[in-house]
């Protein structure tokens, strides 16, 4: 219905023939960036009640089709100065705009009227924007911004614990969660082993996050979509600007290639507590002598070839090394990783309504482990590689439309395991190699933002997605004891198996006034890849694996309703957002897994199971002002079911949290130079399985334990607080200083509990006693730290 | 093949502490003892018994224990053993017998419910049934054929070790490429400081031959899951010179490798994983699969085909303690 209400509507467009264009980029008048989310509003002079408008997008373009009159402008967007003026539109226009941030203009960044805000207008209902700056200003550990904890903040994403870049976002897993870098796939976020994420906040410039209603131009996920953007660099002057902490500094550089034409912007970090911390080892420590480092380097290069057509080059890499070795030397090991993206952008405005954008992209994930036992040595490694094709039309025929329609060709090659093994004297004992897997996945889509009237607004899209595991390819046949009996061979490039699935996506907006909204949402997503996962925590040592004709694609169903209600001026936004999510085929290891099994196919040692979570979220955030900051709330419930695993019966997921609050205050004492914000968190505790009691056997103690995750563990809580200090800021030069506290008092969080057997027995007696207790290992007390920040 | 159980146990145990490892050295974690509020618990009922070729059946009945249990001998005198089930062991080949509880030294707890005439014979199944406060719990297991070591020898550790007195022991075996088999190694050392009462486990506990199916292998074995009930009653001396992976001059070493049915097997992987690498607090841990059928039963009935081999390191360099 929906369709036919479009086209009749674009007929009508197109017989009225009065209409002009007005369209072109908004940019940062400082550093010539493109600036999107930006509200371009045109109000008809003649019917000020009347106005239309629209949002740039990642490029910075807006196009808005309106009848022939005269009208105010509108340009606005949170820490720019407005621009407002007067048009007279008679034909059709290209017009670009320049704004001026507000803490350069010296000038309060005013909000007039009653203008309706992007949360309550849009019918994204669950898209959620943090401004990098917003993240800054947080409280941090080791003073460090972080993109991926600060995400972890808002309501319905759950931490993945103390410290873990991980996330779970509406009870789905961690792989459900797409993260994009300049439009290509990060396969891993965290740096030392999780307590760092990936993303160097001095070289991105937007995010934002979508955890349900998913648009039909996202696929290949099933919960959440993290979108990062890296700066482009200052099309306009040179500049530095970069940071010394404790543990690691970064520095960026960026300027013009060409003045106004062509830029570039080079980020990098690394620690060096591997340096800093070896003179004070002992001896005997297991980090004496060892690498133990992160790195990591942003570069994007972005050329306006003319009005029409910009390039963009963006490339990440990034690595991880970590050795250890036992006192005696005789145990050793080293745990190394790299990220790496690169991707190409073509921008093409093929007329005032019509933007092209396409890229392509290759994404990197390699794990390399080498672990030594006397003369004995052992490799594991993994990884995932992905190249990427994707060509997307946006077409704004009306200002009530906005169509994107698309095709997004990936090629994934999966390596979920290389073992090999060595005796020394160049012996090399020949474990079964773990074949790489390779799928193609090509979706073709189409999706509409359709203003119906002032008060409803539609967002709906199809999503067909072809997914094929290709060869080379050996399939090992088993009898019922998992005992290999024969093989099938697929050459090269042969479909070993294939799914077609179309998604559906919709959402609805009804504007009850210009300050509430209702929005709900209905979608269906197909996830072809899995990521399995042996421990409870996300680490490095995951492997990804595509689907195959055992292991179906994830499948999930959500729906969600939620209330927007803004309040004075849209100075405090708020929201409840109830949802409902069901989910199938996900994957986990089978229980008891033996050694003999390497010999399989790797997804031959998974089971697959169904999941459901519901809950309600709740969000209050104050935008203006000098006192500033968010209270998020959710109430959830995330359940698992598999045949093979505690019996059959449903259980408790991991990351279930009944209550997850998080606050987030800032204020500013001094504008633009002195400010505290502070931050509290509190999760209800993880669950876990416990032993409930043990009995002997072969002379052994063994563990009976409770039903999967029967056990919860104590809640989570904890306190930072951190004080931005502005030490100069001139348009050339800026210094400032950053003090964070994290953990303020000194919470012991659970990290994780174990039980431990004390079996007290004297040589010689006959008597003894056994002694069972139960520790917490808690990762971070509390920690002061200090940033000096500085950019020229 | 080597012994891939030694980077099992390290890399189970590294693997996930490592970013306690990193949060200790770089922030100062700490861990702190705890109460545990733990939902209630009924013991139930645990099985284990063994049948080997040759060898009559042996089975000891005790109960689990609830986990913050206050645990010592009073304890085992009252609650642990059960001395008035009624048991039975049938053969395939129509075979019965029915088990008296009597002294038994190869038994983890000296007294066990022993078959007084029926033994162990190789390709032959054994059911075995319980009666205990009017339940009834049964299994079944198969004896299958024993199998022989092609060679057996001293292997060396590297020179960061003293590979003067500390070695390990290979097996060279040959696998039956026509049929799936599981298998099994345990050692006994005699030596002047102490002779093992019980078997010690190597590791993997258990091990089928998928990785090797037809094939001629080598194997590397240490003693591992040692235990109090292995170093009960001995002294500190003793007990310290028992507690260790490795072989010594001076050590005569009996080698017992066995072969068993697949729900052995899988008792053996899961069971013996457990008891002796313990689990880890990241991940779930695997759950014991029994092969004993009833209500709040625990255990299992194995059936394992045998044979021991000995080798002697002689003392040359002296006993290095």
């Amino acid at each position: 219905m929906a369709i036919v209400s479009f086209f009749c509507n674009v007929q009508n467009v197109w017989a009225q023939g009065q209409r002009v264009t007005l369209s072109g980029t908004v940019r940062d008048a400082s550093s010539g960036e493109s600036l999107m989310g930006v509200y371009v509003i045109l109000t008809d002079t003649t019917r000020p009640q009347e106005s239309q408008g629209c949002v740039t997008n990642q490029a910075g373009f807006y196009s808005i089709s309106v009848p022939r009159s005269t009208y105010k402008l509108s340009v606005s967007y949170l820490s720019y100065k407005t621009i407002e003026e007067i048009l007279v539109l008679d034909k059709t226009v290209s017009r670009s705009f320049d704004m001026e941030p507000a803490a350069i203009a010296g000038e309060e960044v005013v909000i007039q009227g009653e203008r309706t805000d992007r949360n309550i207008a849009s019918a994204d209902v669950g898209r959620m924007e943090m401004k990098i700056e917003a993240i800054k200003a947080m409280p941090a550990l080791m003073g460090e911004a972080d993109i991926i904890k600060s995400i972890q903040l808002l309501p319905g994403v759950m931490s993945g614990g103390e410290g873990n870049s991980g996330y779970y976002v509406r009870g789905g897993g961690t792989d459900q969660n797409l993260v994009l870098l300049d439009e290509a796939t990060v396969y891993n976020t965290s740096h030392l082993f999780g307590f760092f994420s990936i993303f160097n906040a001095d070289a991105v410039k937007d995010i934002d996050m979508i955890k349900s209603g998913m648009p039909a131009y996202y696929g290949g996920r099933a919960a959440s979509i993290l979108n990062v953007y890296q700066k482009e660099g200052d099309l306009k002057r040179f500049g530095v600007d970069g940071g010394i902490g404790l543990i690691f500094s970064h520095l960026t550089v960026q300027g013009p290639l060409k003045k106004n034409k062509a830029s570039f912007i080079i980020s990098g970090r690394r620690t060096y507590a591997d340096a800093l911390i070896q003179p004070f080892l002992k001896p005997k420590s297991p980090l004496k002598g060892m690498d133990f480092y992160f790195y990591d380097l942003n570069a994007k290069f972005n050329v306006i070839v003319n009005d029409k057509h910009r390039l963009y080059f963006g490339a990440y890499y990034g690595g991880d090394v970590y050795g250890f070795k036992s006192s005696s030397g005789m145990t050793r090991a080293t745990f190394k990783w790299y990220n790496a993206t690169a991707s190409a952008r073509w921008n093409y405005i093929i007329s005032p309504k019509l933007f092209l954008n396409t890229s392509a992209t290759f994404s990197y994930y390699d794990f390399n482990t080498e672990m030594g036992m006397d003369v004995f040595q052992f490799k594991l490694g993994s990884g995932i590689r992905d190249y990427g094709l994707k060509s997307e039309l946006t077409w704004m025929p009306t200002p009530k439309h906005n169509l994107r329609f698309g095709v997004h060709e990936l090629l994934h090659q999966c390596i979920p395991g290389q073992y090999a093994v060595q005796a020394g004297e160049g012996v090399d004992f020949a474990l079964p190699k773990v074949q790489p897997y390779f799928a193609n996945e090509l979706s073709i889509y189409a999706h509409d933002e359709f203003d119906i009237s002032r008060r409803w607004k539609l967002s709906f899209g199809l999503r067909y997605t072809n997914f094929c595991h290709i060869g080379a390819f050996t399939r090992y046949v088993t009898d019922d004891f998992g005992n290999v009996v024969d093989s099938i061979q697929y050459k090269p490039g042969e479909i070993v198996s294939q799914y077609n699935k179309v998604e559906p996506r919709f959402s609805v907006r009804f504007l009850i006034d210009s300050m509430t909204s209702l929005k709900a949402s209905a979608t269906l997503n197909y996830q072809f890849l899995h990521q399995i996962s042996i421990a409870s925590i996300s680490l490095p040592t995951d492997v990804w694996m595509p689907s195959t004709d055992l292991m179906k694609p994830q499948t999930v169903v959500q729906v969600s309703l939620g209330v927007f209600r803004n309040f004075y001026h849209h100075m405090f936004e708020s929201y409840v957002d109830l949802y409902y999510k069901k989910m199938y085929n996900l994957a986990e290891y089978r229980d008891g897994l033996d050694l003999g099994a390497v010999v399989l196919n790797p997804d031959q040692l998974y089971v697959f199971g169904q999941g459901w979570s519901a809950g309600a979220e709740f969000f209050f955030k104050k935008t203006r002002g000098k006192f500033t900051g968010f209270i998020g709330y959710t109430l959830g419930y995330t359940r698992r079911q598999f045949d093979d695993l505690n019996n059959g019966n449903p259980y408790w997921a991991k990351y279930d949290r009944r209550h997850d609050v998080s606050i987030n205050l800032t204020y500013e004492i001094l504008r633009n130079k002195l400010s505290v914000s502070a931050l509290w968190v509190y999760q209800t505790g993880n669950t876990m399985t416990i032993p409930l009691g043990y009995y002997f056997y072969m002379g052994s103690y063994i563990t009976e334990y409770s039903e999967r995750n029967g056990y919860r563990m104590p809640p989570y809580h904890r306190l930072d607080l951190a004080v931005n200090w502005t030490i100069k800021k001139t348009s050339k030069f800026e210094t400032g200083l950053n003090f964070s506290v994290y953990n303020v008092y000194n919470r012991k969080n659970p990290f994780f509990i174990y039980l431990e057997t004390h079996a007290n027995i004297e040589p010689g007696e006959t008597n003894f006693s056994i002694d069972n207790k139960a520790y917490q290992m808690s990762l971070f007390p509390i920690i002061p730290s200090v940033t000096w920040n500085f950019k020229f | 093949m080597i012994n891939i159980g030694l980077f099992e146990v390290w890399w189970r145990r590294i693997r996930m502490v490592l970013p306690v490892l990193v949060a200790t050295l770089l922030f100062g974690a700490c861990e702190t003892e705890i109460e545990v509020d733990l939902p209630d618990y009924e013991p139930k009922i645990v099985i284990e018994g063994t049948i080997e070729n040759g060898q009559p059946a042996i089975v000891t009945l005790t109960r689990s224990i609830p986990y913050f249990a206050e645990m010592d001998m009073q304890y085992i005198m009252n609650n642990l053993f059960i001395g008035d089930a009624s048991l039975i062991v049938t053969s395939s080949d129509g075979e019965r017998d029915s088990l008296t509880l009597q002294f038994c030294p190869d038994s983890p707890l000296m007294i066990a419910y022993v078959s007084p005439t029926l033994r162990g014979r190789e390709n032959t199944s054994y059911t075995l049934t319980v009666s205990y406060e009017g339940k009834e719990y049964s299994a079944v297991t198969t004896i299958p054929h024993t199998f022989d070591l092609d060679s057996i020898w001293f292997s060396y550790l590297s020179e960061i070790l003293n590979k003067d007195t500390m070695r390990t022991v290979r097996v060279l075996m040959s696998d039956n490429g026509a049929e799936a088999n599981y298998y099994r190694f345990q050692v006994k050392v005699s030596c002047p400081k102490f002779t093992d009462r019980l078997w010690v486990s190597t590791v993997p506990v258990a091990f089928d031959d998928k990785t090797f199916n037809g094939l001629t292998f080598n194997y590397e074995l240490e003693r591992y899951g040692i235990t109090m009930l292995h170093t009960f009653g001995m002294s500190e001396a003793q007990s310290q010179a028992c507690r260790r992976l490795t072989f010594r001059p001076g050590d005569t070493i009996y080698v017992k490798h066995s072969l068993m049915d697949y729900n052995t097997y899988r008792f053996m992987v899961t069971g013996g994983t457990e008891a002796i690498l313990g689990s880890n607090p990241f991940t779930n841990p695997a759950p014991v699969v029994s092969n004993i059928e009833g209500e709040n039963v625990l255990g299992a009935w194995c059936g394992f085909a045998s044979k021991i081999d000995k080798i002697f390191w002689e003392d040359t360099v002296g006993y290095y303690n």
